[in-house]
């Protein structure tokens, strides 16, 4: 746990002795106390809002989506598994195959709604069962490319590919301290740990100045640096013109207060406040359950709840804006299929993923199972059926003005599964 | 590029306006002061650096005294558990942190500070939690900072059997007929081999065999927090990994032998001098100086000091260029200079901690066993805290460590308003800020609206959020 509480702080009590930074607040045009019905701020467009989630560690996928109908997921988790739909502590079903773990149930009515698609035995075709090389594959879309070496991700790659929707000036978020791999090089993007305490910092006489100094010594910087620093005084103005601290959720929707719930909630702000942001990434930790699982009311079950009942949370609030907005979850990978020694599981190969939106075609299992028999498994683990840049590309081609994925995969041309219209 | 070179260019007037001092010293150091450029300007640059690599003969009495503020520093696992329980556990991990700022900031033994960073990145373990609050502080003092400028396979035999790795890997549940591999993993991934290093997913869970048993004593047994190795539940058959068969019956030195064997490999050595090139000199490393620091190390027997001298040597410069080829400032390293710039009073090292957490690398506290990146991509992006807490620092409005202005005005020796630019230059960078930054910082002190007793302050601020004050 973080603790970002001090007692005696001038620092954080700078804006309201100033009453607002000057310029920084004065330019705000639209001002959402919270957002009156209809009330948009201008700069946004028609693109979806791409809200990317990784979850950092490798999410296990046969307790969270476990396909209670393959009679070997019982052998070889004895402890772990969930039990099948009907019985005590069992899955409740999701397509009379897979189900879901009860801890992760608020996702149920998303996917009976039919906007949250789940796809199974996903991944990357790179073998690598190291957390870092797996999420560098599949963060710089370089999966089977041995010697492909590129410092952009897919992300970024993708952003640079399409023109603006608003003034550009702040197109991404990653709501973290440092940016993700995924959107490295991505024009007009930056990190914040925490969107609703941007400010602009210092003496309120100066900050017109300040702001111009700044400006002047970052203008000819190369990237990353230099466009983040136009991006971060753009955001100053955009994010407080939002009054993030002061959010309140539409249609009674209850976000965890958690870290992950609270950084939804700022983001289904940004995409109603439509500020012209397009795209932002969310990492959620510590999915690397190799000891103490926890599937029913341990570990792993706190953290499902906790994703799924903020995933619910947004999925309530934004219902009004579902069209406009594309959630895709994912991992670096799964987990191997039998238990270790220590009540966990240790790294494997193909996990879950997941699309949540107005235009997802959800309410179903997509994917090839491969099956969990001895001989089905790739290295005691569930093989890859669906490679993972299949889900991604048929999003941003159908949701994010892609034109030519293959550009942004690198070559990779990818196969719709139909999950996106 | 550089890299592809044989012959060695000289370090020349490529360089401009910088001299090897002051490559040198931001190489070695937390960044530029001015009693430092001193110390190396008095005893020659090459003097310097091997000074530096002596740690334990340089005074550093000050930062020893202050040190006592901190108790936990000096406690057993036991003791630590004892005397904070797991109610205020995370304050042992928050003195460490504190520490860590008095050491970056005012020890004088600069270099070996860096190296103790990039050991605990390299040899990462989150103090986040539960007992990792009160491992951590062992791991540090007893793995990291022992053998910083030492020897790297000792470093690695005390890392292997430290309760903090055991702990955050997962070892302790390692045992006969159920492995958990997590470590054996990590171990050659990140800490040994590299990703690229030759292994295979059997080496993995062949090496995973060897470390059963090897656990500590948790908070429930006696001696918490020291390695014990359970043989009951260690799994004593024959082994086979990376081509070295391991006869049965081998007990607690399966293990013993496969740490050496792993911090001894030519992978590592590659591994290594890659990284550390990486952390000393450029984003970019040079191979000769890649390949020359791996063979060091290798004829060394893992001895850390050869490598450091290979990499920060006049061929090491020449190639790199960091001049022209700079470094992003991680968030604490950009917060460790300024203060170190402008002299800044002590503080509040009891508050200091949550100041560098709000940049954006709250210490000891990377959740991935990684540790911090080392890139400009992953930092250089994040903007806003970091002028934030410039601009806090220098107006004198940072909660822990409040400046007065007229501090400031000494430490541009009175210099006349219309030079203050210059004079700001000078204290910050030793006089490296660009044309262009300069007039930036001149312009804004002759524009203010109205003249106040804050324009030095915010003038210094402006400075010290220039591009050239986040690199090195």
């Amino acid at each position: 746990m973080i603790q970002r509480k001090h007692t005696g702080s001038a620092a954080l009590s700078r804006r309201s002795f100033l009453g607002g930074t000057g310029a920084a607040t004065a330019t705000i045009a639209t001002s959402p106390a919270w957002l009156a019905p209809g009330a948009r701020a201008a700069g946004g467009g028609q693109r979806d809002l791409l809200l990317y989630v990784f979850l950092r560690g490798g999410m296990d996928a046969l307790t969270m989506f476990p396909p209670y109908a393959d009679g070997d997921l019982y052998v070889q988790r004895p402890s772990l598994a969930i039990p099948p739909p009907g019985q005590a502590s069992g899955a409740i079903d999701l397509d009379g195959f897979f189900g879901l773990a009860p801890a992760a149930a608020a996702l149920y009515p998303a996917f009976a709604d039919g906007n949250l698609a789940v796809v199974q035995a996903a991944g990357s075709t790179d073998p690598s069962r190291s957390h870092f090389d797996a999420m560098k594959f599949i963060e710089t879309a370089t999966p089977g490319m041995p010697g492909v070496l590129v410092d952009s991700g897919w992300l970024g790659r993708h952003m640079l590919s399409i023109p603006p929707v608003g003034a550009g000036d702040l197109r991404g978020l990653a709501i973290s301290s440092t940016l993700p791999l995924t959107l490295a090089g991505a024009p007009n993007v930056m990190p914040t740990y925490d969107p609703k305490g941007v400010d602009f910092y210092g003496h309120g006489h100066t900050a017109d100045l300040r702001r111009s100094a700044i400006e002047a010594m970052y203008a000819n910087v190369p990237a990353p640096t230099g466009p983040a620093a136009l991006s971060s005084l753009a955001s100053i103005d955009l994010l407080q013109g939002l009054d993030l601290a002061n959010y309140t959720p539409a249609n009674g929707a209850a976000y965890p207060e958690s870290e992950f719930g609270d950084r939804l909630a700022q983001v289904a702000a940004i995409l109603k406040g439509d500020i012209g942001i397009e795209t932002i990434e969310l990492d959620y930790g510590g999915w690397d359950d190799h000891d103490d699982l926890g599937p029913q009311t341990g570990n792993m079950a706190a953290r499902m709840a906790d994703f799924a009942d903020s995933l619910h949370a947004f999925y309530t609030d934004v219902a009004g804006e579902l069209d406009r907005v594309t959630v895709v979850v994912q991992s670096e990978f799964g987990r191997r299929v039998d238990e270790n020694g220590s009540a966990g599981t240790d790294h494997g190969r193909a996990g879950a993923m997941l699309v949540l939106g107005g235009n997802v075609n959800g309410g179903q299992v997509y994917g090839n199972w491969p099956g969990l028999g001895p001989s089905e498994l790739d290295d005691f683990a569930v093989a890859v059926t669906t490679d993972y840049r299949d889900v991604l590309a048929e999003v941003l081609v159908d949701r994010h003005d892609s034109v030519n994925p293959a550009d942004i995969f690198l070559g990779y041309t990818p196969v719709p599964l139909g999950i996106t219209s | 590029m550089n890299a592809q070179s044989t012959q060695s260019p000289p370090l020349t007037s490529a360089a401009g306006p910088w001299a090897l001092d002051l490559l040198l010293l931001e190489r070695t150091s937390y960044g530029f002061s001015r009693a430092d450029l001193a110390e190396l300007r008095q005893r020659g640059p090459w003097a310097y650096l091997e000074w530096q690599l002596e740690p334990d003969t340089i005074d550093d009495s000050y930062v020893d005294a202050e040190l006592g503020q901190f108790p936990a520093l000096t406690m057993s696992g036991q003791q630590l558990f004892d005397t904070f329980g797991f109610d205020n556990g995370w304050l042992t991990s928050h003195q460490l942190r504190g520490a860590r700022i008095l050491r970056a900031v005012s020890s004088r033994r600069q270099l070996y500070e860096r190296m103790v960073e990039f050991w605990t990145d390299h040899l990462n373990v989150p103090a986040g939690q539960d007992d990792a609050y009160f491992l951590k502080v062992v791991d540090d003092r007893d793995v990291i900072r022992p053998h910083a400028l030492g020897n790297f396979r000792d470093m690695l035999r005390a890392s292997s059997k430290s309760a903090a790795m055991l702990s955050s890997l997962d070892n302790d549940s390692n045992e006969l007929g159920a492995p958990n591999e997590n470590y054996s993993r990590e171990v050659m991934e990140l800490h040994s081999l590299g990703v690229d290093g030759g292994y295979t997913e059997d080496d993995v869970r062949e090496l995973a065999r060897c470390f059963t048993g090897w656990t500590f004593n948790h908070t429930w047994e006696p001696n918490y927090g020291e390695f014990r190795f359970d043989s009951w539940r260690h799994d004593d058959g024959p082994k086979t990994v990376l081509g070295v068969n391991i006869p049965a019956g081998g007990g607690l030195t399966d293990g013993e032998l496969m740490i050496d064997f792993l911090a001894l490999h030519p992978q590592t050595a590659k591994h290594l001098a890659t990284k550390l090139t990486r952390w000393l000199l450029s984003y970019d490393p040079p191979k000769a100086i890649v390949d020359r620091a791996a063979a060091a190390y290798l004829a060394s027997g893992g001895e850390i000091k050869p490598m450091v001298r290979v990499i920060l040597s006049a061929d090491g410069f020449a190639r790199a260029k960091p001049w022209e080829n700079r470094k992003f400032k991680r968030p604490a390293h950009f917060a460790f200079s300024l203060l170190r710039a402008l002299e800044a009073p002590q503080g509040d090292l009891d508050q200091a901690p949550w100041s560098i957490n709000n940049l954006g690398q709250h210490l000891y506290s990377w959740p991935a066993p990684n540790g911090y990146p080392d890139s400009a991509g992953a930092w250089g992006s994040n903007l806003l805290p970091r002028w934030t807490f410039a601009s806090h620092l220098c107006i004198g409005w940072l909660w822990w460590n409040t400046i007065p202005q007229s501090h400031l005005v000494q430490l541009i020796e009175n210099a006349d308003r219309s030079d203050w630019a210059k004079a700001i230059d000078l204290v910050l960078t030793g006089g490296r800020m660009t044309v262009e930054e300069r007039a930036a910082v001149q312009s804004f002190v002759d524009n203010v609206p109205f003249v106040s007793d804050s324009d030095l302050g915010q003038a210094f601020e402006v400075a010290a959020n220039s591009p050239t004050f986040q690199s090195y």
